[in-house]
């Protein structure tokens, strides 16, 4: 049996909650660990516009879709844009394995402040296969290297909590947006690599779980601030993703929210 | 490595009433170029001979320091990483090209008061590109030099003020 037809027979069952939640990875119980490496490995086996190669290429070569730091006086979209990617990502994920769900790293927590890449993501091989969520054979043809690799920093030298807390803290939407995103460029630099270049970052398998948790820690930062954005920016298409900024701005409405841990059961 | 550059003649501001003052003070560096490789950029005031070497240390004038994610250099064909190569034209709905230069600041607060209740009238700040060398192998023909065309020091009064 297949691994997605493993899991969707293990999630056939009566009731999968109907929003799912990204958790974070040091707290995936081992089936959810489980879901999310077969995830990532059936996409990476798919060489067509449902795959991983696809998607890792929209950010940087080839597509160059990426939205970073704006020029003045844009309302910047890279919160908008990176929510959007991870969403279709998630759905291309839940493609193959409809219960797994993308997973937060969390780089200012005690645990990678001792560790630096969670083992989730750090160990080459599982079980004796290698391990997805470790590395990806990008595509010879676009001319770049041939695999993703990483040499990641002191794990002291990652942002704080307290770096953290200050961010969380700015009122204006462009100035905490600014600043939140570059705690996320000194995350791409500390793991090294082909993650420390916009080229080829979203390659390496991290780069969704670092996504993961900026798109969270908007999150946290929306629960007490709500901007009133002109309407120009809120009808603002985040190419290619057939979405508006608007239409990123609740979570709910795209299906998801972020939990540290999830457990679920049903009658017996 | 990149060099070092130096931006002088930043006024601190001087509160005539003495019980007003600025609560925050920026650093706004203007049209940061990305194209190239990725770096962390430490910011010093007022030590012009900084290096790599001179660390994170807020009595050789430390104040912070901001990241570049660079693009890595230019997987296209000629034109493809010049912005000013895109034509202008109305009812034009694409978003900027990816490497139009940035705006990246940082928090200096700390740092400005220290100088000013020394004395200082004015300030220079000081740019310490520190490069992120794994990752200088995936690039392509990138500039490996630190592009910053200008530099704003702004305070205000009180955190309701910020921009």
């Amino acid at each position: 049996m297949s691994a997605t037809a493993a899991h969707a027979q293990a999630t056939a069952g009566p009731a999968r909650p109907p929003i799912r939640h990204r958790k974070n990875v040091y707290f995936l119980s081992p089936p959810q660990l489980a879901s999310l490496r077969d995830a990532f490995q059936a996409v990476m086996d798919i060489s067509d516009n449902r795959g991983f190669q696809f998607y890792a290429g929209l950010h940087g070569v080839p597509g160059n879709f990426c939205v970073h730091h704006p020029p003045p006086p844009n309302i910047s979209l890279f919160l908008p844009w990176h929510r959007a990617y991870l969403y279709f990502f998630e759905l291309a994920l839940r493609d193959q394995v409809p219960d797994a769900s993308l997973a937060w790293w969390d780089w200012a927590s005690p645990a990678a402040h001792r560790n630096g890449i969670p083992r989730a993501y750090r160990e080459p091989n599982v079980d004796g296969n290698p391990n997805p969520l470790f590395q990806f054979a990008i595509d010879p043809q676009l001319g770049g290297p041939t695999e993703t690799d990483r040499s990641p920093g002191d794990p002291a030298e990652l942002p704080t909590r307290a770096d953290v807390a200050t961010v969380l803290q700015i009122q204006q939407f462009n100035r905490f947006s600014s600043r939140l995103e570059d705690l996320h460029d000194a995350v791409h630099g500390w793991v090294g690599g082909t993650m420390g270049i916009i080229a080829w970052a979203a390659y390496d398998p991290i780069f969704w779980a670092h996504h993961t948790n900026i798109d969270r820690l908007w999150s946290l930062w929306q629960l007490s601030h709500q901007p009133a954005f002109p309407p120009s920016f809120l009808d603002q298409a985040l190419p290619p993703f057939p979405m508006t900024v608007r239409q990123t701005l609740n979570t709910t409405r795209l299906g998801y929210d972020y939990a540290s841990s999830t457990s679920h059961a049903v009658r017996a | 490595m990149a060099a070092a550059v130096t931006y002088s003649g930043l006024e601190v501001p001087k509160h005539p009433e003495a019980d007003v003052d600025f609560d925050h003070a920026d650093l706004q560096f203007h049209n940061v170029d990305h194209s190239g490789q990725s770096y962390e950029v430490r910011v010093y005031l007022n030590n012009t001979d900084a290096t790599y070497d001179t660390g994170r240390d807020e009595g050789k004038g430390y104040a912070g320091s901001f990241h570049i994610f660079g693009h890595g250099g230019c997987y296209g064909e000629e034109g493809h990483c010049d912005p000013k190569e895109r034509g202008h034209h109305p009812f034009d709905y694409r978003l900027p090209h990816p490497l139009e230069p940035m705006m990246k600041s940082v928090e200096v607060t700390d740092a400005l008061k220290r100088l000013r209740n020394r004395g200082a009238e004015e300030v220079s700040v000081t740019l310490v590109p520190i490069t992120y060398e794994s990752t200088t192998r995936y690039t392509r023909d990138a500039k490996d030099e630190l592009g910053v065309d200008s530099v704003s020091l702004v305070t205000y009064e009180t955190a309701f003020d910020q921009p």
